[in-house]
Order: C-alpha cells, then sequence, then structure tokens
C-alpha cells in the first residue's frame, strides 16, 4: 500500500496510506496536481491541524474508507441530525474545542463525511435552546444593546402578539 | 413519491415496556398509499414483532396476535411535533374496560394542566386521562382529545388495567390529528410560543456546561455556522437570531428558509404569520401550508387576506419552489392559482380540498412530476391542458372529483397519449359511469404503471378481457383499487390473476359477486400478494372469511363485516 507523510503544526509526522488522504479532497487535489510518486519520500505540512486533532482526523477517515463519496443532490438536502452513526456518536464525544478544531480540520483539508457530521453534532446542542442558553453554551458575548434586543425580540414575536 | 416514506420516518425514537418495534398501518398496510393523512399513526403488534422495515414487512401475520397487553406502555418520540386529537381503538377480542392515559411530553414545559415527572427528570402532560371503557366489542372507539391542541414531540400511552379486575385487550391504538377540534384561544397562545417565532426564556440553565476557553465558536468561519444552521429548526434559528449581531445576520440568510412546513400548526397559522413568511423568506424550495385557513376555524370560516399572503410568498418564491402543498386550504382562490402558474419549476402540486377556485390556465408546469386535484372544482378542459405540458408527470390523483365524469373518457385519453410515465394514477368516486368503457382499455398504454385506482368508477359492463390487456400492458402493477366494481365477473379476476403478476395490494371491498372460491383462486394465482381487501363482499360469509384466512399464507386477508379487526 503506497503511503505519504504528513506533518502536523508541531511537527509530528504521520505516514499514512494514500487511499486514506485521498478521503481528503485537499490532498487528493494536491498529490494529483503535483504528481506525487509512491516512493517520494517529500513530507506534507499542514500548518493549519495540530498532532492531536490531525490523529482525530486520521482516525475518523480510517474508519470510515470504504464510505461511499457523497452526492449532493439539491431536492434532497440532508436536514435530519438523528442519522448520526453510533460510532460517530462516540468519536464526536469530545470537549468544544476539539469539536470545533475538529470542523476547521475538515473544512481545511474537505472532509466532506467529517464536517457534516461534526456540524450536525454542534446543531444538536444549538436545537431547542433559548437565545441565553445558547450564549451561555458557547460562551458568546451578547453585543445587543439593550435597546436592540428589545427590538429584535419584538420582530420575532410580531406573530405572537395579537 | 416523498411522503408516505416521510411519514414512516416521523417517529426517530420509539420505546415500550415489550422493547420492540414499531409498525406504521394506513389505511391498507404497509404499501405506500397516498391517501394516509399525515401524521397519522397506529400502533398494531404482531406477535412479538413491531415490523418497521420491508424485510420485516413480510413476517406479520394472523390478527389474534394482535394485542397489546395490560399495563405496557409504548413512548413515540416525533421529529417533528404533532398535535394528536383523536385517539382510535381498535379492540381485539373480548374487551371488557380499560383506562387509557395519553401522555404528551416535552421537557421543561411548567406552564400546561398537570404535570408528571418522569423518573429521568423530565416533565409528562396528561393530554387524556380515558374513562373505564366498558363493552365495546367490535367497534372502534374514536375519543377526542380534547386537551391536546399543543403539539408535542413526545407521547406516550399507557393502559392503566391493573385497578380493573378484569384483563382487557386493545388490537389497535391509532392517534391522529386530521380531524380538527377548534381549539380555544388560549391553546392558540400556548403553541404560537411553542412553535416559533417566540423562544420562551427559561431561567434553569443547570444543565448547561460552561465550556473551556480554548477554540470558541467565534472561531468558526461564517460558511461553517451557516452549514450548521442548516440543520436547525426555524424555533431554533429564531433563537439564533438574537444570540448577537453576528448570528442575527446569519440566521437570517434566506436560504436557510428553504423547506417551510406549517401543515402541522394549521391552528395557529394566521394572517400575520403569513404575512411574515412573505416578508422573510423568498428562496423557499419546498411549502406546505395544509389545512391553515385562518385563525381557530373550523373548517368553513377563511380568514380575509390570508389569500393575498400566500400570493405574495408564491411571487416572492416562484423560481424557487419546486414543492407546494395546499391541501384543504381554503384560501386557495382564483388569485393564487394564478400565482401558482408563474412557479414554473414546481414538480409537486397538491391542491386536494380546495373549493375556492375555479380557473387554471396558461400553465407551464414542464417539471412537474406530482398533481393532486383531488375534490376540488378543476375543469376537465384545464387538466387536459395541464396534462398535456406535463411529460414528466409521475402520479396523478383526481380523487372525488364527480364533475368530471363526462369529461373522464377525455382525460383517460389525454394521459395515456401525453403522460406515458405515468407510476400512480388514483380517480377514486371521479367516474359515476356511463356506457361507454371501452377506453378504460388504454390504460394498458401506461407501461410504468404502478398504481391504479379506480375505485368506485364501475364501468356498467366489464369486458373480459380488460385485465388480460392492463396486465400484459402495466408488468410493474402492484397496486389494484377495484373496490365497488359490484359486477366483476369471475372471468375479470381470472384475467387479473394470471395477468398482473407484481400485484402487491388488491382492493375488492364492496364487490358483491366476488365468491370465497375466486378468492382462493386470487390468493393462490397471484404468487406476490400480500394484502387482499374483501370488506363488505356479501358472498363472503364469516367462516368462509376465517377460512381463507387462515389458508392464506403470506397474502392478509383483510375485512368482514363482522371481523372484529375491520375497520
Amino acid at each position: 500500500m503506497p503511503q505519504i507523510k504528513l506533518q502536523s503544526s508541531d511537527g509530528e509526522v504521520f505516514p499514512i496510506d494514500v487511499e486514506i488522504a485521498k478521503m481528503s479532497t485537499t490532498l487528493k487535489t494536491m498529490l494529483e496536481d503535483l504528481g506525487m510518486e509512491d516512493d517520494d519520500d517529500e513530507i506534507v505540512p499542514l500548518p493549519n491541524v495540530n498532532a492531536a486533532i490531525l490523529r482525530k482526523v486520521l482516525e475518523w477517515c480510517t474508519a470510515h474508507r470504504h464510505d461511499p463519496p457523497i452526492v449532493d443532490d439539491p431536492n434532497i438536502l440532508d436536514t435530519r441530525t438523528n442519522n448520526i452513526t453510533c460510532w460517530d456518536a462516540e468519536f464526536l464525544k469530545v470537549d468544544q474545542g476539539t469539536l470545533f478544531e475538529l470542523i476547521l480540520a475538515a473544512n481545511y483539508l474537505d472532509i466532506r463525511g467529517l464536517l457534516d457530521v461534526a456540524c450536525k453534532s454542534v446543531a444538536t446542542l444549538i436545537s431547542g435552546k433559548t437565545p441565553e442558553d445558547i450564549r451561555k453554551t458557547f460562551n458568546i458575548k451578547n453585543d445587543f444593546t439593550p435597546e436592540e434586543e428589545e427590538e429584535i425580540r419584538k420582530e420575532n414575536e410580531c406573530c405572537a402578539e395579537k | 413519491m416523498p411522503r408516505s416514506t416521510e411519514i414512516r420516518f416521523n417517529v426517530v425514537h420509539f420505546s415500550g415496556v415489550c422493547n420492540n418495534r414499531i409498525r406504521h398501518e394506513g389505511p391498507s398496510g404497509l404499501v405506500p398509499n397516498y391517501r394516509i393523512p399525515a401524521e397519522e399513526l397506529s400502533l398494531k403488534k404482531y406477535g412479538t414483532h413491531w415490523c418497521v422495515n420491508s424485510a420485516a414487512k413480510r413476517s406479520y401475520s394472523d390478527a389474534s396476535e394482535d394485542i397489546i397487553e395490560t399495563d405496557e406502555f409504548v413512548v413515540l418520540e416525533y421529529s417533528k411535533a404533532m398535535i394528536p386529537r383523536h385517539l382510535i381503538i381498535h379492540p381485539s377480542s373480548n374487551l371488557q374496560g380499560a383506562i387509557i392515559q395519553v401522555w404528551g411530553g416535552r421537557r421543561n414545559t411548567t406552564d400546561l394542566d398537570k404535570l408528571v415527572c418522569m423518573p429521568n427528570g423530565n416533565y409528562w402532560n396528561l393530554l387524556w386521562s380515558g374513562n373505564e371503557i366498558e363493552n365495546f366489542m367490535y367497534m372502534k372507539r374514536v375519543i377526542p382529545l380534547n386537551k391536546t391542541n399543543y403539539a408535542v414531540n413526545v407521547i406516550k400511552i399507557q393502559l392503566l388495567t391493573s385497578i380493573l379486575p378484569y384483563y382487557p385487550r386493545i388490537g389497535n391504538i391509532q392517534l391522529t390529528n386530521k380531524k380538527s377540534v377548534p381549539c380555544s384561544k388560549r391553546y392558540t397562545r400556548l403553541m404560537l410560543q411553542y412553535l416559533a417565532f417566540l423562544p420562551k426564556v427559561v431561567k434553569n440553565h443547570s444543565d448547561l456546561e460552561i465550556p473551556s476557553q480554548t477554540t470558541n465558536i467565534a472561531a468558526l468561519p461564517t460558511e461553517i455556522l451557516l452549514k450548521i444552521f442548516q440543520y436547525l429548526d426555524t424555533k431554533s434559528l429564531r433563537s439564533c437570531s438574537m444570540v448577537n449581531e453576528h448570528w442575527q445576520q446569519v440566521a437570517n440568510d434566506p436560504s436557510l428558509y428553504k423547506y417551510l412546513d406549517l401543515s402541522d400548526y394549521w391552528n395557529i397559522v394566521d394572517l400575520e404569520s403569513l404575512t411574515f413568511v412573505a416578508n422573510n423568506f423568498n428562496r423557499i424550495i419546498k411549502l406546505d401550508l395544509s389545512n391553515c385557513n385562518g385563525e381557530l376555524i373550523g373548517f368553513t370560516k377563511r380568514t380575509n387576506g390570508m389569500d393575498l399572503a400566500i400570493q405574495k410568498i408564491l411571487n416572492n418564491c416562484k423560481h424557487s419552489l419546486t414543492h407546494l402543498c395546499l391541501d384543504n386550504n381554503l384560501s386557495v382562490t382564483n388569485n393564487v392559482i394564478k400565482a401558482i402558474t408563474q412557479c414554473s419549476n414546481l414538480k409537486e402540486l397538491r391542491l386536494s380540498n380546495t373549493f375556492s377556485w375555479n380557473h387554471f390556465e396558461d400553465v407551464q408546469f414542464e417539471k412537474l412530476q406530482t398533481l393532486d386535484v383531488s375534490a376540488t372544482h378543476i375543469r376537465t378542459n384545464d387538466l387536459c391542458n395541464i396534462l398535456k405540458k406535463t411529460p414528466e408527470l409521475l402520479n396523478l390523483l383526481i380523487d372525488s372529483n364527480p364533475q368530471m365524469s363526462k369529461g373522464f373518457a377525455n382525460i383517460v385519453c389525454t394521459v395515456t397519449r401525453y403522460n406515458l410515465n405515468l407510476i400512480c394514477w388514483s380517480s377514486s368516486k371521479t367516474f359515476l359511469g356511463n356506457q361507454n368503457f371501452q377506453f378504460y382499455r388504454r390504460f394498458c398504454l401506461l407501461h410504468k404503471l404502478e398504481e391504479l385506482n379506480l375505485g368506485y368508477c364501475p364501468p356498467t359492463h366489464i369486458p373480459s378481457d380488460l385485465f388480460r390487456e392492463i396486465g400484459l400492458g402495466c408488468p410493474r402493477l402492484r397496486r389494484l383499487i377495484l373496490a365497488k366494481w359490484e359486477n366483476l365477473s369471475v372471468e375479470s379476476i381470472a384475467y387479473a390473476v394470471i395477468h398482473c403478476q407484481s400485484l402487491d395490494e388488491l382492493d375488492l371491498r364492496c364487490c358483491h359477486k366476488l365468491t370465497p372460491n375466486m378468492c382462493r383462486a386470487i390468493i393462490f394465482g397471484l404468487k406476490k400478494l400480500h394484502l387482499l381487501d374483501v370488506t363488505h363482499c356479501e358472498q363472503i360469509t364469516l367462516e368462509e372469511y376465517f377460512d381463507i384466512r387462515l389458508h392464506s399464507g403470506r397474502a392478509y386477508v383483510k375485512g368482514h363485516m363482522e371481523d372484529p379487526c375491520f375497520q
């Protein structure tokens, strides 16, 4: 099995199968564009991903290497969040920081499946919460002035008030 | 058709004492039935098998096992809120009495009538606590759930029988929300708070964790946030828009409001909410405003201006809309229809049970795949003009349109000439019969046909080779409905048996010439048959019926006037 080497932002080198690397569209394009040969000893640096996150990403890719490619059909927009597999749910039981870094890494490496499932996972954290709950959950600062907030509340209430 | 599967997948989680699986059942078993009222769900247990998938579907057996035992409960968790209004109980046998409680639940609901705290800390609202039901053998009971006019995501049904000295057996419980009970102002307000556009502030934050100070959600780029928001419902999106300025901007992105289904919330959708939709959303792809007739209505009153609001929504979204459903919506006027004709990308159009319009002109629906104009006042000529311009049409539903009876032959001829891709034809109760029946033969030109519903439109005379032609012409025909074909002759049945080999479901309700031996011949001849409906067939006595049923093997024979399972 041909391999390539990936280097994380903090210097650790990960030798992986090309087949797994190609699950990342970014790496796939790069490998094809550069015409890298199997036995090249070249190391691909990934300055945006640290070793801990890269290890997680590769773990996911290894587990999902036989997945069929995702085909986008504009008519069937997948908006369900209840179809996360057990393995993925277990895999994504991480703290928020790691989850967001995983999303960023998946976005950077363009790993569609991982990005989808991680975004769904964040959506489930938001779903059903009030604005104040959401701010607390994600430690977001409320930058509305009280007047603005009142205005938005009114706007959203427009259908409730008679 | 997407709808029936959507209904099936609506229950996302199920649990019960028996820890079994659940099966959804429409009026005719598991075969996709396009007339299933949305959200109607029945629980039926087959021995230890609750069937949910197609593999399990083949294993269901005799109704003598269809029992939900005493003190069992089932909990259903829906992917979206529903408003149950009726509880229908089908007793299986020897039912003496039962107390049934229905609980609807949602976490942290604090302002509703009666609360019960579950062991896991969730609250449940008692929707209905049944009285003792006495002696209603062989009858189904429809119990209005008067307190239930608010949406719930989780429902628990429990039979409290331990306090009774006897053991009732209940065959089948159905929860339905189709028939409306006009709800009070108070519940409307509660619903509004629940649904929608106003998230309620909850003071208790004990279950919220404070995140560690590493990568914050603010580090995510806008397009990722947008992607996350795609997975949220409208209510959560409204919450998000109130978090901070950035989130407000992202959460108001029109691209997020692509699917808007307000049919479940029909009783609170009013002029103002529709105006809100019209002013804010302009890229809706799927829109469902079924039953949304204005505030607090029965089925007659219409709020003025609703049609204008719908018109405005349609005008805003005319390029994006592909699926439009306006069933039971009395606000569909000629002006709305005019706006609909501008939506040139429509793939699905449903207008059943709308009476406030009569013109349908200048139509350009080249991509239309599903057209439902059941129980409307559509004119035959208008329909034919639509049919001529929709080469991709797959499903045509024109049930209960008796005014089309005269032009029926014309419609059949148009379809068999211009819509050769048709998969589903449904025209129950549309053709009232006349002397000319030869056009029925033309159905054999629709080679892709899978469902043919000609219930309650029998020709006066049935040519003996009719089904031979249809069987040969439509090799994929799976579902054939010939209810009320009273003069169905022995030869016709024989031909149906021989030539429609793909038949999965055969509905012969009210076919009075059907004999027990013909039933046996059908079951023997159709190797793929799963459901044979012989309700109200006069020549089949109860003894014969049970005998057929006992020996029917893989096929489920349904219905007899005196059969306790008869619905």
